[in-house]
């Protein structure tokens, strides 16, 4: 009986534990709603997380994108050619882009870039007594600490995801019109031709938006779980960008099934 | 850090962010799709026997000129067709009689809808039909036609 | 008749289910005094010290801080509590990423309305009461231990509190440094009239300064007076504490097997 129990407890902890991290997401998710006019009143304390968490990003992600454009040029150019349609290499560059590679890279870009900064920013404050020594002042940390670094994530991740869009859709300009030799003018009419800017563009930005919100999320939720030790934030660090990278293309599934 | 620094670095990222959606969306996006949800178009309808693979968005075109775009494609239930709804730009009327066809973009690229306007004197109006309609082209029809002319030769 | 800042009533505490850490604690504080909490390490001080703060709950008992029971009132009133008292933690826990005027002019721009040039002179008014002018553009981690707690009691004592909460403030201090924080802590209790919680095991020090000791072991207050009374005790735990002897009734109850036998063992 014992050993029953004991394999039924093994098989369902990670359950449990997932659904009881759930709820403490929510709970988190309302605290930070409801603080979140606080934080609206003082501009200057999100504008300084916006710097470490956007300004800072924005030549990964230029780069990043850059790449992925360059490389979705020449694999495009080489399926197309097969077909004898390379003329809609830049609707395939930009459709690919604006969907789906733009959002879920630039999100789990900024998972790994600016999110585990903040679950460490956030976890260390907390080892060090920071926080404690906060509300032991009658601020709140939660307002004043973690809702402008979630505020932060949010505004930052349509914007650079923005930037990463453009920038591949210049790179695979750059493989298709410059290194392959194709007809600017084809380049950008077919993708002209075949983008939409509702269902394209907006719907692309829309899914950034919501990335941004789960990847803050997760990465201020693990700052404040993590064990206030070197050991409990590492790894709080690690679990921001598994956790952030799962729950993107989760979502990303899902936004897809609805959007389009 | 000095704070006007970062204030002047968050600026910029910001000014760069929006440049890229405007860039996404005068560039990359096709500008015509903007009036597609203003009240500027109309809507007129077309019964075809074959869409082939006709889709919504694919683009409404006279003489090559884009002047519309497919926004549904249905089955009428009573005389199996295919029942195509478009929206049409105000700026151009078309005649009564004017003929509907699917065309294509090359030999395999996308499918289009070919208006073309007749001489009839009154014009098509908002929920109007088009009756004179042309098919897809089907390849594998195509090439059957062709290999029972080949055949009875 | 003595009015009581803080009072701890047949308190109770806990972390987790099987162990009590604090057992039935009561515990008065008055007012402009400097009271000291002595004994050994884990024996619960810096709880009561969280406690008081209000950054944890008593499973029993009642805790009254200016009179208010703080299990009964609102969270925004255990705010405005808080803002009336000033705690110094054990490591200073100075906010890292910006450097010591912010640091000690942080509480100043949160509860008040006071111009850049008024905060700014506090600011070097506090540092220069803990002995630590000049040090403004410094950052955090520029500081020694000692500087950083200093820092830190600048920053705790910024609003005036009425009541100020020490967490071992006397740990890893070099001898100088130790009797200035402890003239440093007297002269603030009788210059502004400031009640003073000390928590420490730093018996000679305290014995000058404080005005009233508890003493506790095993989450249990087991002895309480004036210095004079708390010498002339004879209490066996307390006068093992006092002359840290090795051998006596006071044990470490966790010390079953040393750490480098578990070590060996695995």
């Amino acid at each position: 009986m014992r050993h029953i129990t004991n394999f039924i407890k093994t098989i369902g902890h990670p359950f449990s534990s997932l659904i009881i991290m759930l709820g403490e997401c929510t709970r988190l998710f309302w605290y930070l709603l409801t603080g979140c006019l606080y934080s609206l009143k003082r501009p200057q304390l999100i504008i300084k997380e916006v710097y470490f968490s956007g300004v800072l990003s924005l030549l990964i992600i230029a780069v990043s994108g850059w790449f992925v454009g360059m490389v979705l040029g020449l694999q495009g150019y080489n399926t197309l050619q097969r077909f004898g349609s390379v003329s809609v290499l830049g609707s395939l560059v930009a459709l690919s882009l604006l969907r789906e590679l733009g959002p879920v890279l630039c999100a789990i870009l900024f998972a790994s870039r600016a999110g585990s900064g903040m679950t460490a920013e956030i976890g260390l404050m907390k080892a060090t007594e920071q926080l404690d020594a906060m509300s032991v002042m009658a601020v709140d940390p939660i307002k004043r600490v973690v809702i402008p670094k979630f505020i932060s994530g949010i505004i930052a991740v349509p914007l650079l995801t923005a930037l990463f869009d453009t920038c591949g859709i210049l790179g695979g300009h750059f493989v298709g019109v410059n290194m392959l030799k194709l007809d600017q003018g084809t380049f950008w009419s077919q993708m002209q031709g075949s983008v939409d800017l509702h269902n394209d563009v907006i719907n692309g930005l829309i899914k950034a938006l919501f990335f941004g919100f789960i990847v803050s999320l997760i990465s201020v939720y693990q700052g404040l779980q993590a064990k206030p030790t070197a050991e409990g934030v590492s790894a709080a660090t690690t679990r921001t960008v598994v956790h952030s990278a799962l729950a993107v293309l989760a979502l990303d599934f899902i936004l897809t099934a609805f959007m389009f | 850090m000095k704070r006007s620094i970062i204030d002047f670095w968050v600026g910029i990222f910001v000014v760069i962010g929006i440049i890229c959606i405007t860039f996404l969306s005068l560039k990359v996006a096709n500008i015509t799709s903007l009036s597609s949800n203003n009240s500027d178009n109309y809507t007129i309808y077309a019964n075809f026997n074959n869409i082939g693979s006709l889709t919504t968005n694919a683009p409404v075109k006279v003489s090559g000129f884009t002047v519309g775009r497919v926004t549904s494609i249905g089955l009428d239930p009573k005389t199996y067709q295919a029942r195509v709804r478009m929206t049409i730009d105000k700026k151009y009327e078309f005649t009564t009689d004017s003929t509907a066809e699917i065309l294509t973009t090359g030999l395999l690229g996308e499918q289009y809808i070919g208006l073309q306007s007749g001489g009839d004197v009154d014009y098509l109006k908002n929920g109007d039909t088009i009756s004179i309609t042309s098919s897809a082209m089907v390849l594998e029809q195509l090439i059957g036609k062709f290999m029972t002319s080949m055949g009875s030769k | 008749m003595q009015q009581n800042v803080v009072e701890l009533e047949n308190l109770n505490f806990s972390y987790s289910e099987d162990r009590l850490l604090l057992k039935n604690i009561n515990l008065n504080i008055a007012k402009g005094k400097i009271t000291a909490i002595m004994g050994g390490s884990g024996s619960g001080k810096t709880t009561i010290l969280r406690l008081i703060s209000g950054q944890i709950k008593p499973n029993q008992g009642k805790v009254k801080v200016f009179e208010n029971d703080l299990s009964k009132i609102s969270i925004k009133q255990i705010h405005d509590i808080r803002k009336r008292l000033g705690l110094l933690f054990q490591f200073g826990a100075l906010f890292t990423d910006i450097n010591v005027t912010q640091n000690v002019a942080f509480p100043l721009l949160e509860h008040t309305n006071l111009s850049k040039k008024l905060i700014n002179k506090i600011v070097a008014m506090k540092l220069e009461a803990v002995g630590l002018t000049g040090t403004q553009n410094l950052m955090p981690n520029q500081l020694s231990g000692g500087m950083a707690r200093r820092v830190a009691l600048a920053r705790a004592i910024a609003l005036d509190p009425e009541l100020m909460l020490y967490d071992e403030p006397f740990t890893g201090l070099d001898p100088i440094s130790l009797n200035t924080t402890a003239m440093l802590i007297k002269k603030l209790s009788t210059s502004l009239n400031q009640t003073a919680i000390l928590v420490t095991h730093d018996i000679a020090v305290t014995m000058g300064i404080a005005d009233y000791m508890y003493f506790m072991a095993n989450g249990e207050i087991i002895a309480e007076g004036t210095p004079q009374q708390i010498k002339e005790t004879s209490n066996p735990a307390v006068r093992q504490f006092i002359n840290g002897e090795i051998t006596g009734p006071f044990q470490y109850k966790y010390a079953t097997k040393n750490s480098y036998q578990q070590y060996l063992e695995q």
